[in-house]
């Protein structure tokens, strides 16, 4: 007998029993030990497992199987004479082909469990980035709300109120009903802008000359300010968040400036280099250490300041998470050569193709 | 012109009416004679004798809206200048008719402004009045869905009227804008492009350059170059800002 072309040991029941699914090409040589040699002598075979019938081998004395498929069998011959009578004992061989081990249970079912997993896990993961997303989207819709309450912070209102009075009082009627006009702009704008999640820089703009304005009205006009747009920027197709850049401008005015004596001014520069929007809100106030000082000394004054600009930081990092290396916020403190501050830079990055 | 400007206001809180009509007084150097009513019902009563050539409209009053007071004075001839404190529907639909407005409390450069437009139209010559804007802008309250209002466009010629559908594009020229429509020659109207683009945002428009408003529904096609071809088969350029959106717009098309 031979497997695959080799010859094996017949009484090797354990080799034969334990073929592997590739060992299953067979070849099986035989005769009838018989001296005489009877005409008409015709072989038979039945390989159970794959036929139960008899099938005739004709005179030929060797029998092959190719690619028998994985499972038990037993193989039984036996020789017949011309009229039909058996002349042999049955003769048997037990074989067991193996199946690979792709075609088992066992293996089929760990494919199903692992793939069942697989869906699961990116299923998971999935449902997951949705809800990672959704929490994001949720902690910028809160953030923008609490913007707009520091925008409209009590401060702002109740002192524009105040300016207003005082203009009335002082009989600058026509001064004090255009205070009132633009205040009242600032804050439908202000309204406006907190319904949406972008605004058009152009909007923007307007609203930081706005807020500017007044903010010049309520310091009597001691301080300038410029706002610088770069002649590429497309102002009206650039989207940018709302109400972000109005806490840092109202920080450079009433921490930065507002304690320092002598030539004061206010710097809004917007560039943008390739898909970057930068913002630079500069001023030649006292600087944050010195602002900070002042405000330490005072007594029960309750620290609103920085809330505002704090929430922008805040948003600034959630869209970060959204746009990595687009959108960032950096404070830096200008100093003279004698390492005196010179006023605060705050440089704003967004990307500019929000949408 | 010797005649003076009859401006009516009509107001239901007498604080804004009494300021709009001191404001007027102080800082309109016109000739002028102005009434003032606090109800929409005693200004329609008012109309026939006094015959104002512009009216000062609030819009939300008691009883009857500015709206319907302009339903129900359709016999009389005037200008409209709308004064409301907020009401974002009303004044979408009033800039949708090519109407002037005004937001409380009034700033007083945007009233002279305003005033100013009305007295020069009413001296140029063929000046016919408001009547076909405040017909379009009737008809637009009476959709109930925005997106079947029709946009007013008023030129030298007359006024247009126009749903959002029939038009292709808009080029901003300075402080004109070029209109190009499915079915009509293009008309040019002394307004930004930013002023249609805050009217038509909301319009399937897409601004895809500074210079250009487009309709989505009217893309056709991208060409290598860049450019965008329209139904009309004109081609506009693309901001590179918006390459990307407008590729995605393209995509989701096929």
């Amino acid at each position: 007998m031979q497997v695959n072309g080799n010859s094996i040991d017949l009484t090797d029941a354990k080799l034969l029993s334990d073929l592997k699914y590739n060992q299953n090409r067979l070849l099986v040589r035989f005769a009838l030990l018989d001296f005489e040699q009877p005409q008409g002598i015709t072989y038979w075979y039945n390989l159970t497992g794959s036929s139960d019938n008899w099938v005739s081998n004709g005179k030929n004395t060797e029998l092959i199987f190719n690619e028998l498929q994985p499972g038990h069998y037993t193989l039984h011959i036996k020789a017949t004479n011309a009229s039909g009578h058996v002349i042999s004992k049955i003769a048997s061989i037990a074989l067991n082909i193996t199946p690979p081990f792709w075609k088992t249970w066992w293996f089929r079912l760990l494919l199903a469990t692992a793939a069942a997993g697989i869906i699961y896990y990116f299923f998971r993961r999935r449902v997951k980035s949705v809800k990672d997303k959704a929490d994001i989207q949720q902690q910028i819709t809160e953030l923008e709300s609490k913007a707009l309450r520091a925008q409209m912070n009590p401060h702002f209102i109740f002192n524009s109120l105040n300016a207003i009075q005082e203009l009335i009082v002082t009989n600058k009627v026509t001064e004090g009903y255009q205070y009132l006009s633009s205040f009242s702009k600032l804050l439908r704008m202000v309204l406006n802008h907190s319904e949406k999640n972008l605004i058009r820089l152009s909007e923007e703009i307007e609203t930081i000359q706005l807020q500017l304005s007044l903010e010049a009205l309520r310091f009597k006009n001691a301080f300038s300010y410029s706002v610088i747009v770069g002649d590429n920027i497309e102002a009206e197709m650039i989207n940018v968040p709302p109400l972000l850049l109005q806490p840092y401008v109202e920080n450079a005015v009433w921490h930065g400036l507002r304690h320092k004596v002598g030539d004061k001014g206010l710097w809004v520069m917007i560039k943008e280099t390739g898909q970057q929007l930068e913002i630079e809100i500069e001023d030649n106030g006292v600087g944050r250490a010195r602002s900070a000082e002042i405000n330490k000394q005072k007594l029960g004054l309750e620290q609103f300041e920085s809330k505002g600009s704090a929430l922008s930081g805040q948003r600034i990092k959630l869209l970060a998470s959204q746009y990595p290396d687009t959108a960032a916020v950096y404070i830096s403190d200008k100093k003279d050569e004698n390492g005196e501050a010179t006023g605060t830079v705050v440089k704003i990055v967004l990307p500019s193709n929000l949408k | 012109m010797s005649n003076p400007v009859k401006i009516l206001i009509v107001d239901d809180e007498e604080a804004a009416g009494n300021i709009l009509q001191l404001l007027i007084e102080k800082h309109i150097p016109f000739e002028k004679e102005i009434r003032y009513c606090i109800s929409p019902d005693a200004a329609l009563k008012l109309l026939p004798e006094f015959q104002p050539s512009l009216v000062m409209l609030d819009i939300e009053m008691p009883n009857m809206t500015g709206f319907d007071f302009l339903n129900n004075a359709v016999s009389s001839n005037f200008d409209i200048i709308f004064t409301t404190a907020y009401d974002k529907y009303a004044i979408k639909a009033i800039r949708f008719s090519a109407l002037d407005y005004l937001l409380k409390p009034v700033d007083i450069v945007e009233l002279q402004n305003a005033i100013n437009r009305h007295i020069v139209k009413r001296n140029s010559p063929g000046y016919n009045g408001q009547k076909e804007l405040v017909g379009n802008l009737i008809q637009n309250l009476k959709q109930k869905d925005p997106g079947e209002f029709r946009l007013a466009v008023s030129v030298k010629e007359g006024v247009f009227l126009f749903e959002p559908k029939e038009i292709i594009c808009l080029e901003g020229l300075n402080n004109y804008t070029r209109f190009s429509f499915t079915a009509q020659k293009p008309l040019l109207v002394a307004k930004t492009l930013k002023e249609y683009d805050e009217i038509l945002s909301e319009y399937n428009f897409i601004r895809v350059h500074k210079s250009f408003l487009v309709n989505k529904d009217h893309i056709k096609r991208m060409d290598h170059d860049g450019q965008l071809w329209l139904s009309n088969n004109i081609n506009v350029p693309i901001s590179r800002r918006k390459k990307e959106e407008v590729t995605k717009l393209l995509v989701n098309k096929k």
